[in-house]
């Protein structure tokens, strides 16, 4: 089944009269299947935002094709438009009017009546400051404010970039939360970010782009496992004998530091504290070798860096 | 869009300007005391008298066309007002309030039009807006004709105040001696071109503001035209002047031909130049904003 965004060889070149031609996506193809939250990394520069700015034909792309619920985002996106929320960098709406004010003008160009609007407001958690003129916001009230416009017309798909920008902790773990429940209501949440823990703690699945191009994508634990074989950190006051103990037990592993490596599924942790302590060898440490998601990413984009 | 800042601040401006220019006027109008029309009617018997007798003994000095006779010739030559120092405010002037105030509504709606999307372009809300409607066409006219329909009603609005507060200052402190039929089509004439400028000038300052992205830019652009290209063109090409803004602008709004009988155009045909060079221009801009990224 085709997926609800599709990007096939998405290729985005500017030309600038002082700094030449910068090529912003180079042969991107993705696909983001219907429902949950897909995270869109990578780093300053490799394109993500002229991506989504692609997918919401503010960006005119120079090859390759963006398709957004079925439709050909060149000529088919306002048959669509209606269905998808988004934010693209930092929301900007009018300063001197209220937040509510800016949410009911736009609701206006999709008959949105006020009572969504007091319902979004409510969700985001600016009922309060709801008449207070945009201006007089902080910039997580603003960002607040943008997912609440994303939100407003009720839609299939979101499309947020860096909707966590400039939010305190507790902010970030609103939009965390919010993110989740709208995956988890069948919605389709395409979010880019760079806050890889925050990523990994949300997406379903995710994509990491380098230089243009998608480096790796699918479900988040399969990324994760793509990057290295997962593994047991193992502690003991004598490392020599614990190495001895498993090289005989015939366990894969590495000296890594005064701890050793062992090449083990976790699930297998048992196997291994039991040829330790055959030989009299106790644990100070056994612990999971995780891979988090910031270690794949510069790992990934580390390897497609310049040449 | 109403609320827009410029919008009100400009209304505004114009407001207080009305009723400060209302109250020079009224305070400067001073109708003749009796004495005074006494003593300017015996002046005016004896001017008419000297006149009378001076057209009779040599008609042709005076250009006195034929079939009229030298009182009546007199008669409409000396008035009374021209004997008692005349200080009334004369509504039949309005015409010419109307040609001076054309080029504040003029410059107003040159702002007005280049703030209705450059200062969309300069805040980033025309992105958030393209993420709602991203058939480009269908915001850029609306926006066009917001802006048009805005600065056309304004101009109208704003002169018939003006109008108003001084018809009512020439009813009570002045005169509205000569304003008949053919004054009241002549003044709503100018009124009605003047907003036309205006609306002219609002849809340069869009096209260029759309096409340069900012408000600044396009106010730039449009001064520097004005002010040093066709002046340079006046001086440089004498024969391109026909082909000028400013001139054709003049021309269309006064609707004297005879005083700009070099253009070789009438009223009309600086209407539709002005026109066409606002459509050239609209279309460049539709084109810039259909075609160009948002980044």
């Amino acid at each position: 089944m085709a997926g609800i965004i599709e990007v096939e060889g998405l290729r985005k070149e500017y030309r600038r009269l002082r700094r030449g031609r910068t090529l912003a996506v180079d042969g991107l193809d993705l696909s983001v299947p219907e429902g949950g939250v897909f995270g869109f990394l990578g780093p300053n520069g490799a394109g993500k935002t002229t991506t989504i700015r692609c997918l919401l034909g503010l960006v005119r792309p120079t090859g390759g094709r963006c398709r957004l619920l079925g439709a050909d985002v060149r000529t088919g996106l306002h048959r669509v438009i209606g269905r998808v929320g988004s934010i693209v960098e930092t929301p900007t709406l009018y300063p001197r009017f209220s937040g509510r004010r800016n949410l009911q003008l736009l609701g206006r160009l999709h008959g949105i009546g006020k009572d969504r609007v007091a319902d979004v407001l409510e969700r985001v958690g600016l009922a309060d400051r709801a008449g207070d003129p945009v201006k007089t916001y902080s910039f997580g009230m603003r960002q607040r404010l943008g997912i609440g416009a994303a939100l407003l017309k009720d839609p299939e798909v979101l499309i947020l970039d860096e909707p966590a920008n400039g939010l305190d902790p507790a902010g970030i773990v609103e939009v965390r939360e919010l993110l989740r429940s709208l995956g988890r209501e069948g919605r389709t949440v395409f979010v880019s970010s760079h806050i890889l823990s925050e990523v990994q703690q949300t997406a379903d699945r995710v994509a990491i782009l380098s230089r243009g191009r998608c480096v790796a994508a699918g479900p988040v634990e399969e990324v994760l496992a793509g990057g290295r074989a997962r593994g047991l950190i193992v502690r003991l006051e004598d490392p020599a004998a614990g190495a001895e103990a498993l090289r005989a037990a015939g366990m894969p592993f590495s000296m890594d530091g005064d701890a050793l490596r062992v090449a083990v599924s976790p699930a297998d942790a048992a196997t291994v504290t039991r040829a330790l302590a055959e030989r009299g060898l106790f644990l100070t440490e056994l612990r999971p070798d995780e891979v988090d998601l910031e270690t794949v990413f510069l790992e990934l984009t580390k390897e497609t860096g310049p040449s | 869009m109403l609320a827009r800042r410029l919008v009100l601040v400009f209304l505004l401006m114009a407001l207080i300007g009305i009723v400060l220019g209302g109250l020079i006027v009224a305070v400067n109008s001073r109708r003749p005391s009796a004495s005074d029309l006494a003593s300017a009617r015996q002046q005016l018997e004896q001017s008419r008298a000297a006149c009378e007798q001076e057209v009779r003994a040599s008609p042709e000095e005076y250009g006195l066309p034929p079939g009229v006779k030298p009182d009546g010739f007199c008669r409409e030559t000396l008035r009374l007002e021209y004997f008692f120092g005349d200080k009334r405010f004369h509504l039949s002037g309005l015409r010419n309030v109307f040609l001076g105030t054309s080029f504040i509504l003029t410059v107003g709606g040159l702002l007005l039009g280049a703030s209705f999307i450059g200062a969309e372009w300069h805040a980033g809300t025309l992105t958030t807006l393209l993420t709602w409607e991203p058939r480009r066409l269908r915001v850029f006219l609306a926006k066009l004709s917001a802006a048009v329909v805005v600065v056309f009603l304004l101009a109208l609005v704003l002169q018939a105040i003006l109008g108003l507060v001084l018809a009512a200052i020439a009813a009570l402190r002045g005169t509205t001696e000569g304003t008949g039929g053919s004054w009241l089509r002549s003044v709503s004439g100018v009124a009605l071109r003047s907003a036309a400028l205006a609306v002219m000038a609002a849809v340069i300052g869009f096209s260029v503001a759309t096409i340069g992205r900012n408000t600044a830019a396009a106010l730039g652009t449009a001064l520097v035209y004005l002010a040093v290209v066709e002046r340079l063109i006046e001086a440089l090409r004498p024969p391109w002047q026909r082909w000028l803004v400013g001139n054709n602008s003049v021309l269309f709004l006064t609707g004297e031909r005879d005083a700009f009988r070099w253009l070789n155009r009438s009223m009309l045909g600086a209407a539709a130049l002005l026109g066409s060079y606002t459509v050239a221009l609209i279309v460049v801009a539709l084109v810039a904003f259909r075609e160009r990224d948002v980044t």
